[in-house]
C-alpha cells in the first residue's frame, strides 16, 4: 500500500473530510417537529418504539437553535405561516427541509381552490429538501424520506462549493 | 314552558317585532326585527317565565339574500329552548350586542362579525379571533372571493403539468 502502510497506529484512519463531515452531519440529525394537523400525529409515532427514527441517528429537538431539520407535518395556514418563516430563520446551517404530507407538498384537499386561509405548500415559504407524499404518510414512508435526505446531505460537497452541491434558499449557503 | 307557548308568549309580547315564528318542527324558532332585538333578548332573559339564562350558540348565516344572526336559547331553570333569529341587510349591517346579557356571547360575536361582516354595536373588545389581524374580506360571506395572495406568498398553485389539470 506504498509509503502510509503501518505508518500509523491502527487507530488512525483516513478518508476525505467531505465524507467525514457528512457522515457526521447525516447521522446526527436533530429535528424540529412541526405538527400542523394530523400528520404530526404520525410524526410522533416515528419516535415510538416501532418505527424508532433513533436507529438512524435522528432526534427530536424542541428549540429550533439547536435543530438541522425542520419536518413540516400538516396543513399550514396563513396565520402559521410566519412562524414557520420565523422558525425556519432561526435554525443554524446547514439546515434542511422535510414536508410531509399533501397539505405540505401542495396544500392537499385544502388547496388553493378550496381554501382561502392555507397556503397551498410549504416550498411557497421556505426552501424544500425532500417530499413525502401521503394523506398522511404512513411512518415508513416519513423513515424513506429520512434516508433520502441522508443520501441528499452525502452528496453535498463541504469544502468546494460547485453546481453539484447541493443550492439552497437565496442565499446559496448549504 | 313548552316550545308552543314560548313562541306563543313573545309573539303576543312583541306583536310588530316579530316577522314569522314556527313553534314546532326540527327547529322552532321566532324571526324578530333588527331594532326590536334587545327588547326580545332582554324580555327571554328576565321575563320570570321564561328565564333563558343561557346561550347554546350564536352564529350567523348567509342565505345569499339576507343575513341572519341565530341566538340558540336554553333556560337552565326550565330546562327549555328557543331559538330567535334576527334578519339584516347584508351590507354595513349593524346589531346591538348582547354580551351584557350573557358573557359568552362575545366570542360568538367575533366569529360572526370576521366571517361575515356584521357589526356588533357595544361589543367589549371588537377584535379578529381566527383570522389574522390585517385579514381583508369576511370570508363566510357569498360573496368573497379568495385572495390573490397574502404577504407575498402566492395563493394559486396551478398544476404542474396540463394533463393533470381537473376538467
Amino acid at each position: 500500500m506504498g509509503i502510509l502502510e503501518n505508518a500509523f497506529p491502527e487507530y488512525v484512519v483516513f478518508s476525505q473530510l467531505d465524507k467525514a463531515i457528512n457522515w457526521a452531519r447525516e447521522n446526527s440529525i436533530s429535528y424540529l417537529t412541526m405538527d400542523l394537523a394530523c400528520c404530526g400525529v404520525e410524526m410522533l409515532q416515528v419516535a415510538g418504539g416501532r418505527f424508532d427514527i433513533e436507529r438512524f441517528g435522528a432526534v427530536a429537538q424542541v428549540s429550533p437553535r439547536h435543530a438541522d431539520l425542520m419536518i413540516v407535518a400538516g396543513t399550514i395556514t396563513y396565520k402559521m405561516a410566519s412562524r414557520i418563516r420565523q422558525l425556519y430563520e432561526q435554525m443554524p446551517h446547514p439546515r434542511y427541509v422535510l414536508s410531509m404530507g399533501s397539505c405540505s407538498n401542495c396544500g392537499g384537499m385544502f388547496s388553493w381552490e378550496y381554501s382561502y386561509s392555507s397556503v397551498s405548500g410549504v416550498d411557497k415559504l421556505i426552501p424544500v429538501d425532500v417530499f413525502v407524499p401521503g394523506c398522511p404518510p404512513r411512518p415508513e414512508a416519513l423513515l424513506h424520506g429520512l434516508l433520502t435526505l441522508q443520501r441528499r446531505i452525502a452528496g453535498q460537497r463541504v469544502l468546494v462549493r460547485d453546481e453539484l452541491s447541493v443550492v439552497r434558499g437565496k442565499d446559496g449557503n448549504p | 314552558m313548552e316550545t308552543r307557548e314560548l313562541v306563543h308568549r313573545i309573539e303576543q309580547t312583541f306583536k310588530d317585532g316579530v316577522i314569522s315564528a314556527a313553534d314546532e318542527g326540527l327547529f322552532p324558532y321566532v324571526l324578530i326585527q333588527a331594532d326590536a332585538l334587545k327588547a326580545v333578548i332582554s324580555f327571554c332573559v328576565h321575563d320570570s317565565m321564561m328565564r333563558f339564562d343561557f346561550l347554546e350558540c350564536l352564529s350567523g348565516v348567509d342565505t345569499g339574500e339576507e343575513m341572519l344572526v341565530v341566538y340558540q336559547l336554553f333556560s337552565t331553570a326550565f330546562s327549555h329552548r328557543l331559538n330567535v333569529k334576527v334578519s339584516i341587510g347584508r351590507h354595513g349591517s349593524k346589531l346591538s350586542s348582547v354580551t351584557g346579557f350573557w358573557r359568552a356571547a362575545a366570542a360568538y360575536e367575533l366569529e360572526a362579525a370576521e366571517m361575515l361582516g356584521i357589526t356588533f354595536e357595544g361589543h367589549p373588545a371588537p377584535r379578529h379571533l381566527l383570522l389574522p389581524e390585517d385579514w381583508q374580506g369576511h370570508p363566510l360571506r357569498k360573496d368573497y372571493v379568495f385572495p390573490e395572495e397574502y404577504h407575498d406568498v402566492e395563493h394559486r398553485r396551478p398544476p404542474l403539468r396540463k394533463e393533470h389539470a381537473r376538467p
